[in-house]
């Protein structure tokens, strides 16, 4: 029989994050799982080709991690209670730094929301989702955020 | 408050994947919820302008129904031992019957593989999978076909 050990938890700390952290806090609970709490943040190299000097982007980035470190810390603080969980930011495509990051982790299983952002945001949150639901070796529990909390 | 007293398990009873009836189990014991099989025979209905003999492909349904009737008993036989189980064997679009199974019943969750299938259909099967996540209200859980039972 198969059990859960490790659960990578993808959040893009939203309004709508705290659903998707509840099933893994539940999951977690169930099974005293670890759970190692994701945040890909763009890379943004995208606009290197445009002529802005890229120390511009790369301390633009650098400044969105470490806000995005703070997010994270408070969230783990105040969602994972009670849970053997560690908050972590990433850089870089979420989609392939979630799979990355659960094959690193030797994860058991991923959740993450099938939504997240607003407006464009969250049509290419929710192909992150699909495209780590096609790839993922491991199973993935996906939630769809309801709009009222 | 997340929790998981119903779970839903679509099955593929032409090709089914071990795994995905082993972590509907899996869940089912440590959250002591119930489990519905469901299988979803394809409808067919793509064929009425194919000029076949008016009643064919319903008799031809009917026959499958009963077959899959049998291989849902040794199934579930075989792989739900020690868990609250019933099955749901419907005709129609596979995405749409989940769907409306998991709604009818306030499922608290789909467990369901990436495909199954053989062939094209595991392209197809790819896709049921992929509009049951986009579009279902309770949270889906996805396995790879590559996950060992």
């Amino acid at each position: 029989m198969s059990q859960l050990k490790n659960i990578v938890c993808a959040l893009d700390l939203s309004d709508q994050s705290k659903q998707v952290a509840e099933y893994a806090v539940m999951l977690a609970k169930m099974s005293h799982a670890r759970v190692t709490v994701v945040y890909a943040a763009p890379t943004l190299t995208q606009y290197t080709g445009f002529h802005v000097p890229p120390n511009t982007i790369d301390n633009f980035v650098g400044e969105i991690v470490s806000g995005a470190e703070r997010s994270m810390a408070d969230f783990v603080a105040e969602h994972f209670q009670g849970v053997d969980a560690q908050g972590i930011v990433v850089v870089g495509y979420a989609a392939e730094e979630i799979l990355n990051l659960a094959e690193k982790e030797h994860a058991d299983m991923i959740v993450m929301g099938t939504r997240g952002r607003k407006g464009l945001d969250l049509i290419l949150f929710g192909s992150v989702a699909e495209k780590v639901v096609k790839n993922s070796k491991c199973p993935v529990l996906t939630i769809r955020p309801t709009d009222d909390e | 408050m997340a929790e998981i007293k119903k779970i839903i398990c679509s099955v593929d009873l032409s090709d089914p994947l071990p795994s995905v009836a082993k972590y509907a189990t899996l869940l089912a014991k440590s959250a002591g919820a119930s489990v519905i099989v469901s299988y979803v025979v394809p409808s067919l209905s793509l064929f009425p302008g194919f000029q076949v003999v008016p009643g064919r492909v319903e008799n031809f349904i009917s026959k499958i129904q009963e077959g899959a009737k049998e291989t849902m008993d040794a199934y579930i036989a075989e792989h739900f031992q020690g868990v609250d189980v019933r099955d749901e064997i419907a005709v129609g679009d596979v995405a749409e019957e989940i769907l409306a199974l998991a709604d009818r019943e306030k499922a608290d969750v789909i467990v369901m593989g990436t495909r199954g299938r053989k062939g094209l259909n595991a392209v197809l099967f790819g896709s049921v999978a992929a509009k049951v996540v986009k579009k279902a209200e309770c949270p889906v859980m996805t396995i790879h076909p590559s996950e060992q039972a």
